[in-house]
C-alpha cells in the first residue's frame, strides 16, 4: 500500500521546501526568542519564584507547553499549505502521475512536517536546555528532555497535522481551513481548557502532567491514555486524508484498505477516548454510590474504637494489614451488628474474634460485621482483620463537589495532578481520608454534611517495606531493621498517617520534644544556607519560637515530636466543612510540599536577598549567623505558626484554595474540642475563634470588582437564608466558608461580651486542658457555661446560626481631641453608635495607631491584638454613646459590624489631629442614648441612597455594547466596582469614605464634558438663608491626571437659589473629607437643588450626599 | 508502444459531456491532439495520465488497462500539463532530482548522471543551482519538460506545450520534442496551436465538442483543403464584401490594400491565386466545411 522509499523521498524534498520557505523561518525564529525570554524569565531572573523552578521537571514542562502552543499555529498553517490542490498550479499533477500511491503522498507530506518540527523541537529543547544548565536553581533533569517533548509536542504534532490535512482535504479551501482550524485551537485553549476532564485539551496545555522528583508522574496511566487519544487521531485522519485525498488511487485496494484501516483507527481512538472518559465516570458513579451508603450508615447506631493495632506490610504497589482493634458499645442500646469502613480498594480477607472467624458483609467501603452474640451497652471487644490491596482515590473526599474538583491545581505554569493518596512499590502517603485502617466513621453524607465526628483512639502502628525505604507515622518510632519499624503514640489520636518513601532525617530535640526535617535525599538545597546553625542555636531559636506562638495562641503544643515531611508536589488537601485545616496537618506533623513548591519562604536564597535589603534599608547590620536565624525564623513564622504573613501582598477575590500549614490544629483540634451531633459545626467555629493566626495577606478586591466586599456578600446571604440551607444549597463554596465563620465568630463574640474576654478564654483553655486528647460532649460544655455563668448556649447558636434578619449600624457624630486625665493628657474618642435595625448585634471596635501601612492604595491590615478590641451590645432600634480615653493617640477608629446589614460591614473613621480641650473631662463609658433624634428641622439632607437624588445624562451606546450590556448582570446589582466600570452612567459604588447610615455610597461616573448630572433636590419648608454642604470621600489623595501630571481635581456644583443659579468649583484633592461648605444662600420655600457634572479632570467624578443647614 | 482508446466518453457530473465515443489508436512517434478551447483535448489528457476517470469505454497502453493497472501505467507516463509554471523552493537540479527519484532513478550516481544530462539537454545546466521559481518562462517550460522525460518514460503527454512561449523558446521546444520522436515513444501533444503539429508530428487527430471528427496524417487533412485556398489583393470595400461570404484565413494590410487569404470553393471575377494549403488553412477548412464552424466573427 505505501513504500517507505516513496515516502523518504517525498518528505525529504518536501521538508526541503518548508524548511526553505520564510513563513516557517520567522516563525521559528519567533518561537525560539519567545522561549529564549520565557526561560530568561521564568527560570533564570532572580525573582523568579520559587515554584516555577523548585521541581527538576519544570524547565522541560514549561518549555514544552510554551511550543506546543505557537506549533499547533504554525502546523495549521504549513499542513495546510502542504497538502491543498491549488487548481490554477499544476505542480501537485505533476507528482499525481508519478508511480506513487496516495498513501506514499500524504505520509511523504506529513513525514517532511514531522522531521521539521523534530529539528525545531530539537533547537527549542536546546534552548532549555541551555538555561537549565546555567541557572542553578532549576536542577537539570535530563530525562525531562526526552519524556516531555513525547507527551506535549508529540501527539499535538500527530493531530494537527493530520486534522489539517483531512479538513483541507475535504473542504478544498485553504482559508476556511484555517480559519476553522485556528478556531478550534482557540477553543481549547480559551474555551474547553479543562472541560469534560481536559479531554479537548489536545496540546495539554492545562492537562496536568507535571512530575514530582520524589514519585514521577504517578498518573502517567492517564497520562498516556490521553495522550494516545490525540497521537492516533491524528494518524486516522492522516489515513482519512489518504482515503478523501483527490487522486485517483493507484489500486482500488488501497483505497478501500485505507478507508478500512480508517475506521479501525477511528475505533482505536474511540476505545481510548472512551476508557479515558470511563476512568472518570467511574470515579463519579463511586462516589455517588459511596454517598448514598454513607447517608444509610450515618444513622445507624455503631460501635467506638478504643484501640486499633495495626501491622502493615508494604509490597508494591499493594499494602497488607492485620489490625487489632478494641471496640466498644458507647451507644445505650445493645447492637447485634455495627460497621467499619475501609477504603474499597482494600480486600477484607477474614475477620476473627478470639481466633474464630466472624461473619461480615462488604459494601463498598463498609464492613458490616455481625457478630455471634449481641455486644450490650458498655461492652467491649476485640476483633482482629486481615485486608490487603490498594487505595481507590476515588472514595476520598466524597464532600468536594465538582466544581472545586475540577479546579486546576496549577503553579505557574505548571499543571498538576491532585492526588490524595499515594501507594506505589517506593513511595506511600496515607492520611486518615484514604481510609487504609477501619474506622466507625461513615464519612461524608448529605443527611447531615458537616458532622464528622472522629474519637481519639489508642493507635500503634507496625511498618514492614522495602529494606531502603523510611516510615514516617505519629508516635515513638523505633527501627528494628532495615524496612521494619513501629510507631507508638504517647497519647490517643483521632487520626494517623504513614509515610514511607526515601527520606532522610534531620532532626533535633529541644526540651524533650524531637524536631525533624524529613526530606527526599536529593532535596536538601536547604542546607548551605543554614551552614552557621548549629543545633544547640536552632535548640534556641526553636525554644524561643514555641514559647512565643504558645503564648500567643494561648494553647500548649502537647506532643512529643513534630515532624516536617516532604510530601510529592501532586498531594493536594482539600479545605473541608467540618474543620479550618486540610491534610497538609496532621498531627505532630506537617506534610510540606515537595522542595517547597509553592511556599515562597522556601526559596531561601530569594530570603536572603530580601533580608539583604532590608537590612540595608534599616540601616541593620547582622552577621551571617544572624542572617540564617532571622530566615529561619520568617519561615516558621510565616509558614507554620502563622504569626507573620510574611509582607505577602495579593489581590484574591477569594477564588482560589491556598494551602494551610498553620500548625494550630495540633493546638487543638488533634488534642480535642467539643462534639455535638446538633450543632456540627460548633468545634469549627471555636477552632477558628481560638486561633490567632494571621490571615493570609489578601486584600479582597472584589469590592472594586463588583461594589460590595466579599463578606458584605455572605451577609446579603445570610440574609436570605438559614445557615443549614446555606449549607445544603448549591452556594460558591467560599461563601459557605465564610458565612460559617461570621456565625461562628459572632456566636463567640457574643458569648465573650456577656461573660467577659479575659473569663471565657480562661474558661475554653481550662475545659481544653481538663480533657486533653478526647472530645466534650456539648452537653457537657453547655452544662458547664451555665453552671458557671448562667448562660445558656443553646438558643444563642440557635439565634445565631438560623437568624436572617441582621442589625443595621450607624456611627455618626466621632469626635476626638486630647484631655486632662489628672496629670497628663490623655485622647478622648467619642461617638455616637445607632443600631437602626430591629434585631439586636454586636460590633467591635479597634482603633489603629501609628503610620499606617499602604500599599497600592489599600490600608494594610494591622496585626488584631485581642486587648485593643473592645465590643459594644446594641437591642434593636437603640442608639449608644461611647467614649474611650486612649493613652496614645490613635489614626482611625475601625468599626466591625461583624454580621450585620452594613455596607461596608467595617467602617474606617480616620481621626483628625487631637487638639487639647481643656475644659472637657475625660468620658469612658457606653451610655444608651433615650429617644434619640434623627430628625433635624434644621438640616435637610440629601444622600445618593434618597429619592432626592437623581442622575441623568444622554448614554451613546452602540447597538453591540447595547446588547452586551443588557446580557450582563452588571446592569441587575445595585453597586458596582470602581475598578470594573469605568462607567458611562452614573452607578452606585460602596465604600468606608462615602456617607450614608449603614449603607455608605456614592454614585460615580467616568469624567467627561459636563452632559452628565447628578441632582440632589429637596422641599425647603422655611425661608431663610441656608449653608449648603456637600459630602466628599476619599479626598487629599493625589491622583494622577489623565495627561500623567499630579495637579488639582475639580469638580462643578450647581447651587441653586433664589437669585438664580451659582457655579462652584471644589478641588477635591484639596478639600478635607467629610461636609466642605460650599456657601450660603437664600432660599425660599420650595424645591433645592445642587447639581454635579461630570465634568472633571480626575478620571472619575463621585457624588455623595449635600445637606442644607438653616442658619 | 501502443495506446489504444475505444469507445470512449466522459461526462462531468453537472452533465457536461466532454468526450463521446472517442476511438483512436497512437503508436509511437508525434501525436498532435488538436481541436478548438473546450473541445476535450484536456480531459482526454488527463484520462491518458491517470488524472481523471472517464466514464465509458476503454483505454489500454501497451495492453495494460489504464483503470486497473494504474501503477504500471503511470511508470511509463511523463506528462507537462498545461500551465506548469509553479514550482516550490527547490533548486533547478533538485527538481529535477526529486522527479528522477519519485520515477524511480534509486541509485545515487545513475541518477546524478541523468540528472545532469538532461539539464543539458533543455539548456539548463548553467541555472542547475539557481531556484526554480527564479527560473525564466521559457526555462520554466523546459525544465517541465525536463521533469517530464527524467524518469525515460515511454508515454509523453504534452498539454499545450507552447502557450505563452516567445518564438525563440517555441522554436526550442518544438526541437527537444522532435529529438525525442526518434526513440520508441509516443508522445502526444495536445494544441490549438496548428504549427505546433505541423512542424512535429506524423499523426493527429481533431477534436470537436468531445468528438474525433479526423484522425490521420496531417498531409491528410491538407489535402482536403487543395484548391480551396485563394490570394488576392483586395480593397478596403472589397475585403468588406468578401469577409461576409468567405472565411478569410490570413490578412497582410499593405498600402491601400489587403493582401488576403480565403476559403472558398471557387472564387470567379477576382484576380485570385490557387495556392497551396497549410495545416492551419486545412484546419479551418474543415472546421468550417465538414463541420459547419465559422471561425470568422
Amino acid at each position: 500500500m505505501f513504500s517507505f522509499r516513496n515516502i523518504a523521498i517525498i518528505s525529504k524534498y518536501e521538508m526541503k521546501v518548508l524548511w526553505r520557505s520564510w513563513f516557517f523561518r520567522i516563525f521559528s525564529a519567533l518561537i525560539i526568542l519567545v522561549l529564549v525570554f520565557f526561560n530568561i524569565g521564568s527560570y533564570f531572573v532572580p525573582n523568579a519564584r520559587w515554584a516555577q523552578k523548585a521541581i527538576t521537571w519544570s524547565v522541560p514542562y514549561g518549555n514544552m507547553i510554551i511550543l506546543n502552543v505557537i506549533q499547533a499555529v504554525v502546523l495549521v498553517f504549513l499542513a495546510t499549505g502542504i497538502i491543498k490542490k491549488n487548481k490554477k498550479l499544476d505542480t501537485n499533477e505533476v507528482f499525481f502521475v508519478r508511480p506513487l500511491s496516495n498513501a506514499d503522498y500524504v505520509l511523504g507530506k506529513a513525514f517532511a512536517i514531522f522531521r521539521l518540527f523534530f529539528w525545531l523541537n530539537l533547537a527549542v529543547l536546546l534552548v532549555a536546555l541551555t538555561f537549565n544548565s546555567v541557572t542553578t536553581d532549576a536542577k537539570l533533569n535530563l530525562l525531562g528532555y526526552v519524556i516531555y517533548p513525547l507527551i506535549t509536542s508529540l501527539p499535538t504534532i500527530f493531530f494537527i497535522t493530520g486534522l489539517s490535512f483531512l479538513v483541507i482535504t475535504v473542504l478544498k479551501n485553504q482559508a476556511v481551513s484555517i480559519v476553522i482550524l485556528l478556531g478550534f485551537i482557540g477553543s481549547a485553549l480559551i474555551y474547553f481548557q479543562d472541560k469534560y476532564y481536559f479531554l479537548l485539551d489536545y496540546m495539554a496545555f492545562r492537562f496536568p502532567i507535571m512530575q514530582s522528583d520524589i514519585v514521577g508522574f504517578s498518573n502517567l496511566e492517564k497520562i498516556l491514555n490521553h495522550r494516545a487519544i490525540y497521537t492516533m487521531l491524528g494518524i486516522t485522519f492522516l489515513t482519512g486524508t489518504i482515503f478523501f485525498i483527490a487522486r485517483l488511487p493507484q489500486s482500488r485496494l488501497g483505497k478501500a484498505l485505507s478507508g478500512l484501516i480508517s475506521i479501525l483507527l477511528l475505533a482505536i481512538s474511540g476505545a481510548f477516548i472512551f476508557s479515558y472518559l470511563s476512568r472518570e465516570w467511574r470515579e463519579q458513579d463511586l462516589k455517588k454510590e459511596l454517598i448514598a451508603l454513607n447517608n444509610e450508615l450515618s444513622i445507624r447506631e455503631n460501635i467506638d474504637i478504643l484501640a486499633n493495632d495495626i501491622t502493615l506490610h508494604h509490597r508494591g504497589k499493594n499494602i497488607s494489614c492485620f489490625v487489632n482493634l478494641v471496640i466498644q458499645n458507647n451507644t445505650d442500646r445493645p447492637l447485634d451488628s455495627y460497621f467499619l469502613t475501609l477504603n474499597p480498594g482494600l480486600e477484607v480477607t477474614q475477620i476473627l474474634k478470639k481466633q474464630a472467624p466472624l461473619n461480615f458483609e462488604r459494601d463498598l467501603h463498609a464492613i458490616i460485621i455481625k457478630p455471634d452474640a449481641i455486644l450490650e451497652t458498655g461492652e467491649k471487644d476485640t476483633i482482629q482483620l486481615d485486608y490487603h490491596g490498594t487505595i481507590l482515590e476515588a472514595a476520598t473526599y466524597l464532600d468536594i463537589d465538582s466544581i472545586r474538583r475540577k479546579q486546576p491545581y496549577r503553579q505557574y505554569l505548571y499543571n498538576i495532578e491532585k492526588r490524595s493518596a499515594f501507594l506505589q512499590s517506593d513511595y506511600v502517603l496515607l492520611t486518615e481520608g484514604a481510609q487504609w485502617y477501619p474506622s466507625t466513621n461513615p464519612g461524608y453524607n448529605t443527611v447531615n454534611p458537616s458532622l464528622n465526628v472522629k474519637p481519639f483512639i489508642q493507635f500503634s502502628l507496625t511498618v514492614n517495606t522495602a529494606s531502603n525505604l523510611t516510615a514516617i507515622s505519629q508516635g515513638k518510632m523505633e527501627q528494628h531493621e532495615a524496612g521494619s519499624f513501629s510507631f507508638q503514640p504517647e497519647n490517643l489520636l483521632s487520626q494517623i498517617s504513614l509515610t514511607i518513601g526515601k527520606y532522610t532525617k534531620k532532626s533535633v530535640v529541644v526540651d524533650s520534644v524531637e524536631y525533624s526535617l524529613y526530606n527526599h535525599p536529593q532535596n536538601d538545597y536547604y542546607q548551605e544556607y543554614f551552614d552557621e546553625v548549629n543545633s544547640d542555636t536552632l535548640a534556641m531559636v526553636i525554644r524561643e519560637l514555641r514559647q512565643t506562638y504558645e503564648q500567643i495562641q494561648g494553647l500548649k503544643y502537647p506532643f512529643k515530636r513534630l515532624s516536617l515531611v516532604e510530601a510529592p508536589i501532586h498531594f493536594y488537601a482539600y479545605s473541608r466543612l467540618w474543620n479550618n485545616h486540610q491534610a497538609y496537618i496532621q498531627p505532630e506533623m506537617v506534610l510540606l510540599p515537595e522542595k517547597g513548591g509553592s511556599i515562597r519562604e522556601a526559596d531561601f536564597k530569594r530570603q536572603f536577598r530580601t533580608l539583604a535589603r532590608q537590612s540595608r534599608n534599616n540601616n541593620e547590620v547582622l552577621n551571617k549567623k544572624e542572617r540564617q536565624i532571622r530566615i529561619f525564623e520568617t519561615f516558621i513564622k510565616v509558614v507554620l505558626t502563622r504569626q507573620s504573613n510574611g509582607q505577602r501582598f495579593f489581590f484574591s477575590d477569594n477564588n482560589r484554595e491556598i494551602a494551610n500549614y498553620s500548625l494550630h490544629p495540633n493546638l487543638y483540634w488533634y488534642v480535642g474540642g467539643i462534639q455535638s451531633k446538633k450543632w456540627p459545626l460548633l468545634n469549627k467555629n471555636l477552632a477558628s475563634f481560638l486561633s490567632r493566626d494571621i490571615a493570609r495577606g489578601s486584600n479582597d478586591i472584589s469590592r472594586n470588582l463588583s461594589g460590595i466586599s466579599f463578606e458584605e456578600s455572605c451577609n446579603q446571604l445570610i440574609q436570605e437564608k438559614k445557615l443549614n440551607e446555606i449549607l445544603s444549597a448549591e452556594e460558591d463554596w467560599n461563601k459557605k466558608v465564610q458565612v460559617i465563620k461570621a456565625k461562628g465568630d459572632y456566636l463567640f463574640t457574643y458569648l465573650e461580651h456577656f461573660i467577659g474576654q479575659e473569663q471565657f478564654k480562661t474558661f475554653v483553655s481550662d475545659l481544653l486542658n481538663q480533657n486533653r486528647f478526647r472530645l466534650v460532649d456539648y452537653e457537657d460544655f453547655r452544662n458547664e457555661l451555665l453552671r458557671q455563668f448562667g448562660i445558656d448556649i443553646d438558643p444563642i447558636i440557635q439565634q445565631t446560626y438560623e437568624q436572617i434578619s441582621l442589625p443595621a449600624f450607624s456611627v455618626a457624630e466621632v469626635k476626638g481631641y486630647q484631655v486632662r486625665d489628672g496629670d497628663r493628657n490623655r485622647y478622648q474618642v467619642k461617638f455616637k453608635l445607632n443600631n437602626l435595625g430591629e434585631t439586636p448585634g454586636i460590633l467591635k471596635l479597634k482603633f489603629n495607631y501609628g503610620r499606617e501601612q499602604r500599599r497600592f492604595g489599600i490600608t494594610q491590615p494591622q496585626v488584631e491584638d485581642n486587648a485593643n478590641v473592645r465590643l459594644v451590645f446594641l437591642e434593636g432600634k437603640q442608639s449608644k454613646e461611647i467614649g474611650f480615653v486612649l493613652d496614645s493617640e490613635p489614626s482611625r477608629l475601625i468599626v466591625n459590624t461583624l454580621i450585620s446589614k452594613n455596607i461596608p460591614s467595617q467602617i474606617n473613621v480616620p481621626f483628625q489631629k487631637f487638639v487639647l480641650n481643656e475644659r472637657a473631662i475625660p468620658f469612658e463609658r457606653e451610655v444608651v442614648v433615650k429617644g434619640e433624634q434623627f430628625e433635624n428641622s434644621f438640616e435637610i439632607l440629601v444622600d445618593n441612597e434618597d429619592p432626592g437624588f437623581s442622575t441623568s445624562g444622554p448614554i451613546r451606546e452602540t447597538y453591540l455594547k447595547k446588547l452586551i450590556n443588557e446580557r450582563s448582570k452588571e446592569n441587575q446589582q445595585k453597586y458596582h466596582g470602581k475598578w470594573r466600570s469605568s462607567s458611562q452612567r452614573w452607578r452606585a459604588t460602596t465604600g468606608s469614605e462615602y456617607y450614608g447610615d449603614f449603607v455608605r455610597s456614592a454614585h460615580f461616573i467616568r469624567s467627561g464634558k459636563g452632559e452628565k448630572i447628578a441632582k440632589w433636590s429637596a422641599e425647603i419648608k422655611e425661608n431663610g438663608y441656608y449653608d449648603v454642604y456637600i459630602y466628599l470621600g476619599a479626598t487629599g489623595q493625589t491622583f494622577r491626571s489623565r495627561d500623567g501630571r499630579r495637579e488639582s481635581q475639580i469638580y462643578h456644583y450647581t447651587v441653586y437659589h433664589d437669585d438664580g443659579k451659582d457655579e462652584i468649583t471644589i478641588d477635591f484633592s484639596n478639600a478635607s473629607p467629610g461636609w466642605n461648605l460650599l456657601g450660603a444662600y437664600y432660599l425660599s420655600k420650595g424645591n433645592a437643588r445642587i447639581e454635579l457634572t461630570n465634568e472633571s479632570n480626575a478620571w472619575q467624578v463621585y457624588a455623595d450626599a449635600v445637606k442644607w443647614v438653616k442658619q | 508502444m501502443k495506446i489504444a482508446i475505444q469507445d470512449l466518453s466522459k461526462i462531468y457530473p453537472n452533465g457536461h459531456k466532454a468526450l463521446s465515443h472517442v476511438n483512436l489508436e497512437i503508436e509511437r512517434g508525434m501525436f498532435g491532439l488538436l481541436g478548438p478551447n473546450g473541445a476535450g483535448k484536456s480531459s482526454l489528457m488527463r484520462i491518458l495520465v491517470t488524472l481523471q476517470e472517464y466514464s465509458s469505454g476503454n483505454i489500454k497502453i501497451n495492453g495494460l488497462d489504464i483503470n486497473k493497472k494504474r501503477k504500471q501505467i503511470r511508470k511509463l507516463i511523463g506528462y507537462l500539463p498545461q500551465d506548469f509554471t509553479f514550482f516550490s523552493k527547490l533548486k533547478t537540479w533538485e527538481f529535477l532530482d526529486y522527479a528522477a527519484q519519485l520515477s524511480g532513478k534509486t541509485r545515487r550516481k545513475e541518477r546524478r548522471l541523468a540528472v545532469e544530462e538532461m539539464l543539458e539537454q533543455v539548456g539548463l545546466f548553467n541555472v542547475r543551482n539557481r531556484l526554480a521559481n527564479k527560473l525564466s518562462g521559457g526555462m520554466k517550460r523546459r525544465l517541465g519538460i525536463a521533469q517530464t522525460l527524467i524518469g525515460d518514460p515511454e508515454v509523453i503527454v504534452i498539454d499545450e506545450p507552447t502557450t505563452g512561449l516567445d518564438p525563440e523558446e517555441r522554436i526550442r521546444f518544438r526541437n527537444i520534442l522532435s529529438n525525442l520522436s526518434q526513440k520508441d515513444v509516443a508522445i502526444i501533444l495536445s494544441t490549438h496551436i496548428v504549427g505546433d503539429i505541423s512542424s512535429t508530428c506524423s499523426n493527429m487527430a481533431l477534436l470537436h465538442k468531445g468528438e474525433v471528427v479526423f484522425k490521420g496524417a496531417p498531409e491528410e487533412l491538407i489535402q482536403q483543403a487543395k484548391g480551396h485556398v485563394w490570394q488576392l489583393q483586395v480593397t478596403d470595400q472589397e475585403f468588406n464584401e468578401l469577409k461576409d461570404q468567405y472565411p478569410i484565413v490570413s490578412t497582410i494590410p499593405s498600402v491601400g490594400q489587403w493582401e488576403i487569404q480565403l476559403l472558398a470553393d471557387k472564387l470567379e471575377g477576382m484576380d485570385a491565386v490557387n495556392i497551396a494549403p497549410n495545416l492551419e488553412h486545412a484546419y479551418v477548412y474543415f472546421m468550417q466545411n465538414k463541420l459547419n464552424v465559422s471561425l470568422n466573427t
